[in-house]
């Protein structure tokens, strides 16, 4: 590969990196044992500009908004990494099963997956949203339910791919059973294209998260997340722009994080497929 | 040629009927009862077996199944639980709100990531190429809500240049109308810029590389004629498969942007009848939703040929 390439692959570190160091430094400022509560109610300051004693400013009932910021990234990235390891296992194990034992098991399941990728965007997890029900593993249900599908498609393309190699062949002629080939010999072959699905997935679950959370369907108030700490500072963005301006520069910030490192672990672990 | 399109419309068909099973057993799923959810908790127990036998709910799940399904191919979605309005009218009306958004904002991303993802491929590896690939990147990774919410801020509340809040139909005022679309269309294409941007960029190198790109350079063709008819119609017919797919994503994820701009669209009724536990309104929401994404995709694979014949024979 050219200098060129190279260059965009280090780029994509850099800043992903620089992203992900800022995310931490305010988790580490907002969520230490001597940082603000972020549950501390102050009606004295409501809509506060950012000042020594609250450095991003106060939000609608006085509570200290870095301190809420950091608690919501705890919040989200806990839900987004609970999702994507749910939907990696369940998802996985469809496709790997599907894909190399093919026959009636392979087309059933397929049919069910295609049907569920046909609800576009989250919509599927707004619709699962209304049977979980609102609580953190009722959205957490919703996510990896909608996820599924995603994952059970990537790893049964891989698998089928995989399943004509000579060293699986080499496996069967050797007398292994379709268990310990899967386990042993598809699945750590696997473990490349599903980390690098993995790390997108979590981008888009973050982003699918706070979707809900803005829309009011996902984890509730007071709790926080920047989703719905985005949607209680929308009637106040005349008077008080911080109070959406830091929620969304952090999800901004941590899928761009998520992206553009993902992008670098492709890179890394694929060259051929560079962008 | 006819076998392809035969094929693709063919394919299309189970997809949908199963949709409509799926739509139909979600639902079903949901705990609670609805008719108890329609009268309220002091409903006495006659009059929800009332309501139980005027919504069909005593009779055996796959009868139901049938009695749903037949009155939906015929168009009735039943009404709404909450304002007793037809869904199918709702469901349209809503529509036709959000349709436009979806559009331009589709088009504006198109036209913008062909233009800048051709110009990031010829300039590959230069100062010019880095810029648009990270910046593509950054676009994408920003919520839409969120762009939305600081456009408003800039363009909306600091210079006063667009509407904040409300809505205007067409058949009322086209040039208000206009200026309620502005802001919405251009949050959705600006992100979605950013993932066509990639991936037109990505193709356009993959084409470049190929031997009869320098064969038609070789023949004396000028770098414009090269661009336009040997190298664009091969690069952008992955782009066009994506550009389906985002036409249908933004439809299913439209309800944040029109949380934003107060737009009375379909994503906020779904969004709504969620909340309320308002079943028909769900169902048809999924449906209808799901079905102009099979339908629009389908509307890609038959345009397809188009960009790039090979794969008729495929």
């Amino acid at each position: 590969m050219s200098r060129a390439m190279l260059s965009i692959s280090r780029l994509n570190l850099w800043l992903g990196g620089a992203a992900a160091l800022a995310l931490a430094v305010v988790v580490i400022l907002g969520a230490n044992p001597f940082a603000q509560d972020p549950f501390t109610v102050d009606l004295a300051l409501r809509l506060g500009k950012p000042s020594m004693q609250h450095w991003f400013g106060t939000d609608e009932f006085g509570r200290d908004i870095l301190a809420r910021t950091a608690h919501g990234a705890l919040i989200s990235s806990g839900i987004a990494l609970s999702t994507v390891l749910l939907a990696t296992a369940v998802g996985g194990a469809i496709g790997v099963v599907a894909g190399f034992l093919r026959g009636w098991a392979d087309r059933a399941w397929m049919i069910l997956i295609d049907a569920l990728l046909a609800f576009p965007g989250i919509l599927l997890a707004l619709a699962l949203v209304a049977v979980f029900g609102a609580s953190r593993w009722g959205i957490i249900g919703a996510l990896t339910l909608a996820y599924i599908p995603i994952v059970a498609r990537v790893v049964r393309g891989a698998t089928l791919s995989l399943r004509e190699k000579e060293f699986i062949e080499a496996a069967r002629v050797s007398g292994d059973g379709a268990v310990t080939i899967m386990l042993r010999h598809v699945v750590p072959n696997l473990a490349g294209p599903v980390l690098v699905l993995m790390t997108s997935m979590f981008g888009w679950v973050l982003l699918s998260e706070s979707a809900l959370s803005f829309l009011g369907v996902g984890i509730s108030p007071p709790a926080p997340t920047w989703g719905n700490m985005l949607a209680a500072a929308r009637p106040h963005l005349d008077v008080a722009p911080h109070l959406a301006i830091v929620p969304g520069l952090c999800i901004t910030a941590a899928v761009l994080a998520v992206n553009l490192l993902g992008d670098a672990l492709r890179d890394y672990l694929d060259p051929r497929s560079r962008l | 040629m006819l076998s392809y399109l035969a094929k693709r419309v063919l394919a299309a068909i189970p997809t949908l009927l199963l949709v409509g099973v799926a739509v139909f057993v979600l639902v079903r799923l949901v705990p609670g009862d609805p008719a108890q959810v329609m009268l309220g908790d002091s409903a006495d127990e006659e009059s929800l077996a009332a309501a139980h036998a005027a919504m069909g709910l005593d009779k055996p799940i796959f009868t139901q199944f049938t009695i749903w399904a037949t009155n939906a191919l015929q168009g009735d979605l039943g009404a709404s639980l909450m304002t007793d309005e037809s869904v199918g009218t709702l469901v349209l009306d809503r529509f036709a709100v959000s349709a436009p958004i979806v559009l331009i904002a589709v088009a504006l991303a198109t036209i913008v990531a062909v233009l800048l993802g051709l110009w990031a491929a010829l300039h590959q590896g230069k100062a010019a190429d880095l810029a648009i690939v990270t910046g593509a990147t950054v676009l994408l990774s920003i919520p839409t809500f969120w762009l939305g919410l600081m456009l408003l801020l800039v363009f909306g509340l600091k210079l006063g240049w667009l509407p904040v809040v409300g809505y205007v139909p067409f058949s009322e005022d086209a040039h208000e109308a206009i200026r309620f679309l502005v802001l919405p269309s251009i949050a959705l294409a600006l992100v979605e810029a950013g993932v066509l941007t990639r991936m037109m960029r990505a193709s356009a190198v993959d084409v470049l590389r190929l031997d009869y790109v320098l064969h038609a350079h070789a023949k004396g063709l000028d770098d414009d004629t090269v661009l336009a008819r040997h190298v664009f119609p091969n690069a952008f017919a992955p782009t066009l498969t994506l550009v389906g797919l985002i036409l249908g994503n933004l439809l299913g994820g439209i309800a944040v942007i029109e949380t934003v701009f107060t737009l009375p669209g379909l994503g906020r009724l779904m969004v709504d009848a969620v909340l309320a536990r308002d079943y028909p309104v769900i169902q048809a929401c999924l449906l209808f939703t799901a079905s102009i994404y099979i339908v629009v995709n389908l509307v890609v694979d038959l345009i397809y040929p188009v960009f790039d014949p090979r794969i008729v024979n495929r």
